[in-house]
């Protein structure tokens, strides 16, 4: 994530890459949910977090329910 | 014979060009950036003007550096200026083996960070075709850096063959260098996604870069033995 860290942000972020892969929005909007808050949770224990940090966990915590979405959004910066 | 061995030198230098990666991996971020949020006949539009903008960039490198060679040389290039060419093609072999990818579990380049965001950027704000042609055109152009060197070659060989030969000899060169862009367009208008696609570059990028790094090599022999050492 580029910039300030904002839940709706991620959201938005992870929404955006979910459509990229044909992925239903009604069928992912649950798991981003629920990826958003694991994430949130985790962010809030620490003081200082970096956006490779923040890249790493929701690529982990994406994993776990869609394995494509979550190398897609771990690799999408490094294509070109 | 002649005729063969300077067409060939063509499409070797054509296919050697294919390599390169930036091309494709620039359709890719226009992919990303744009399926999904456009209908889908508009996302293969903007492909379709991306390849336009690399294909009329890369006919016109080949066809300036033919006039340039023309005018330098008075004619194709002397053996001396090819066996300097020759060495040049086996020292791009070596960039290619070492420099064109960057360490990483991704397929980065070369290319400063910057750019790399710049081109991002430019891919994501693509909405009109002739955007999508410019950014085509961009692309090629940054590749000159690594490309220069085969298109200079394949302009010499280009400049052997006989008058009637000659567009049609540009033309073979441009076809063979979008083939693999051409090859994108349609795996994804099958339905594969462009995780699948990535993945596949990521699987395969050490066996891109030895192949391409070996293509200028073969290119390299092939140029001494046929050009360089042809009137000993």
């Amino acid at each position: 994530m580029r910039g300030k860290y904002s839940k709706a942000k991620l959201k938005k972020e992870i929404l955006q890459e979910a459509r990229v892969l044909g992925l239903h929005r009604g069928a992912v909007e649950l798991m981003v949910d629920r990826v958003v808050d694991e994430v949130d949770t985790w962010i809030s224990a620490r003081a200082v977090v970096t956006a490779t940090d923040l890249d790493r966990v929701t690529s982990t915590k994406l994993r776990k329910y869609n394995k494509d979405l979550a190398y897609w959004y771990s690799n999408r910066d490094k294509i070109i | 014979m002649d005729g063969l061995v300077n067409l060939f030198i063509v499409i070797l230098a054509g296919v050697v060009h294919a390599g390169l990666q930036l091309g494709v991996s620039a359709l890719l971020l226009l992919y990303h950036a744009n399926i999904g949020k456009k209908l889908k006949s508009s996302t293969k539009k903007l492909a379709r003007s991306y390849l336009l903008g690399v294909s009329l960039f890369t006919a016109l490198a080949v066809a300036s550096t033919c006039y340039f060679i023309l005018v330098i040389f008075s004619g194709s290039m002397p053996e001396a200026t090819l066996a300097i060419l020759t060495g040049a093609l086996m020292a791009f072999a070596i960039a290619i083996w070492f420099v064109y990818y960057q360490r990483g579990t991704g397929t980065e380049l070369w290319i400063p960070r910057r750019f790399a965001r710049f081109i991002n950027e430019r891919a994501e704000q693509t909405d009109e075709d002739v955007e999508a042609f410019s950014l085509g055109m961009t692309m090629a152009c940054a590749e000159m850096p690594f490309a220069v060197i085969l298109i200079i070659t394949a302009a010499d060989a280009i400049l052997c063959l006989p008058q009637g030969m000659q567009i049609l000899a540009i033309a073979v060169y441009v076809l063979t260098v979008i083939t693999p862009m051409l090859l994108l367009n349609i795996f994804i208008e099958k339905g594969r996604t462009i995780v699948e696609i990535q993945k596949w570059r990521v699987r395969n990028k050490n066996f891109i870069k030895i192949m391409t790094g070996v293509g200028f090599v073969t290119l390299a022999i092939f140029l001494f033995a046929f050009k360089v050492l042809k009137d000993f």
